[in-house]
């Protein structure tokens, strides 16, 4: 498999805790890969030292192919939306977006034309000229979302990227970075499992400087192979359901009220299991609502 | 007179310049340097205090960035002594009766440009110093201590010299500072001042270098 990024063995080290344990983490290019984790797992840690801006105790990088980050080889081919940084508070956004152009490598013409179209993709046609000092958060945050378009780079890192947008620029910047999948090779850290799940393809959770798992979102939410379905009651005998769709493993979670059924893809499509699922159990209690596959978050607390 | 210069060379030099000139390069020379630290001396580390430069440093290298930030400070220095010494020109013209000269402008303005020449080496003191904080208000600390030292230490190295023994070669220790080239800025002839100048601007690039070499390996 050809991968944007192959970290191996990462550590990095503040006196004596260890941010980077180890961590281990491939990310196949033209993947869209949303980075989970609790507060202080290594997710902005990991995400910075790819970006070549913390240095390494141990481990290796290589980055599309060309070894560890170096300006001189990955300028323009890589871009982050770091936390908590703040832009210059005097520029203006165009001036800011064209300089970031002619730091990689564009012309003066092609690095304007880029930045207008970017800021105008995030909704800042309007305030091009305002400087960012004027600028309310979520503006300014959209700003550094589209400093990270700008040249069109083969990977983007995007730590918490919607966070502190209202929901109507937070939808539209999903539906922006979803658009990017199969273009770029996209990686979101964030808290909002909803997000990871509307924009990600792939999925890996981190805990204590480590990977824990490294995967498809698919394989891990189980779209093509578990339907649950919200009942108002707890099926009484959910073996007569079982012995209807042969294959099929059935489970009952009280916690959730949904009846879980698991199969075989390739051996029935969704529509068969609900053909043969929904007649016993409707015979047993009623049927609210069905769905591909478990919630992300559902997921990510189970492991 | 001499006293001031303690220098035969430079006293030769600059008797017969018109007063307005020589308090001006007074100031320029002796302000400069507190100018430069209270102006620039944060840049640097204002800028790894906001997060900013983390936008850049995956777009160039750290010392592209740490080069064009101090250059920029560079002429803006100029820029802004350039313009005081226009100003005092202007003053002189207006206060002092037959000042207005042509010369005089001129004058004026090459003595700004010497003050730039001098300010640079405190530019690169501040700015490398800078280099070592996420700080800013720190950063201006740091620099105005370390041209307070820079002071203090040719104030010592003048009071002790001495023709013989390890005395004798502390005049060579002042021409690690600024001060130590100050006064071939002040002299008429070529020679001595495209001396002075190309060593205060090497003493300046070193000093911001030995910041930047810290900077170099930090996490940002």
């Amino acid at each position: 498999m050809d991968y944007a990024i192959e970290s191996t063995e990462l550590v990095k080290r503040y006196g004596a805790r260890r941010a980077l344990d180890g961590l281990t983490l491939a990310v196949p290019r033209y993947a869209v890969l949303g980075l989970i984790g609790p507060n202080g797992a290594g997710k902005t840690t990991w995400m910075m030292s790819i970006a070549g801006l913390l240095h390494l105790h141990g481990g290796t990088i290589n980055l599309l192919g060309c070894g560890p980050f170096d300006p001189a080889v990955h300028s323009g081919r890589i871009t982050l939306l770091p936390q908590d940084s703040e832009l210059p508070l005097e520029s203006r956004p165009i001036d800011l977006l064209t300089h970031y152009g002619l730091l990689q490598r564009l012309t003066r013409h092609e690095a304007k034309r880029t930045a207008i179209e970017m800021l105008r993709e995030v909704h800042l046609e309007d305030r091009l000229t305002a400087t960012v000092r004027s600028l309310s958060h979520g503006m300014r945050k959209r700003v550094m979302i589209a400093q990270c378009f700008i040249g069109s780079p083969e990977l983007v890192l995007l730590d918490e990227p919607l966070s502190g947008l209202d929901p109507r620029e937070a939808a539209h910047m999903r539906a922006f970075l979803t658009r990017r999948r199969g273009r770029q090779t996209l990686v979101i850290s964030s808290h909002n499992l909803n997000d990871i799940e509307a924009m990600c393809d792939r999925v890996a959770f981190i805990e204590k400087g480590r990977t824990v798992r490294n995967t498809t979102l698919d394989e891990i939410i189980g779209t093509s192979s578990m339907l649950l379905y919200r009942v108002t009651a707890e099926p009484s005998d959910l073996s007569a359901i079982g012995a209807a769709v042969p294959g099929a493993t059935l489970s009952f979670n009280a916690a959730t009220g949904t009846v879980c059924c698991r199969y075989d893809p390739n051996r029935d499509s969704p529509a068969q299991i609900n053909a043969r699922v929904l007649p016993p159990l409707l015979a047993q209690c009623g049927v609210i609502d069905i769905s591909r596959g478990d919630s992300l978050e559902a997921a990510y607390l189970r492991e | 007179m001499k006293r001031m210069t303690q220098n035969d060379l430079v006293l030769r030099d600059i008797t017969g310049k018109h007063p307005v000139e020589l308090i001006y390069a007074w100031f320029a020379f002796f302000y400069t340097p507190l100018l430069v630290v209270l102006v620039a001396g944060n840049r640097i580390a204002e800028e790894i205090g906001s997060g900013s430069v983390r936008y850049v440093i995956f777009r160039t290298s750290r010392a592209s960035w740490s080069i064009g930030k101090f250059i920029g400070q560079v002429f803006m220095i100029g820029l802004a002594l350039i313009l005081s010494g226009a100003s005092a020109y202007a003053v002189a013209k207006i206060r002092l009766a037959g000042s207005g000269t042509p010369d005089l402008f001129l004058n004026m303005v090459q003595w700004s440009l010497r003050a730039w020449i001098y300010s640079i080496p405190y530019l690169g003191l501040a700015m490398g110093l800078s280099h070592l904080t996420r700080s800013s208000s720190k950063a201006t600390v740091m620099g105005i201590l370390a041209i307070t030292a820079c002071f203090v230490l040719s104030i010592l190295i003048r009071h002790f010299t001495t023709d013989t023994g390890w005395r004798a070669y502390l005049p060579h220790l002042g021409q690690l500072l600024p001060d130590g080239h100050k006064m071939l800025l002040w002299r008429n002839a070529p020679a001595p001042l495209i001396a002075g100048s190309a060593t205060l601007i090497t003493l300046g690039f070193c000093y911001l270098v030995t910041g930047y070499a810290f900077f170099r390996t930090r996490d940002v």
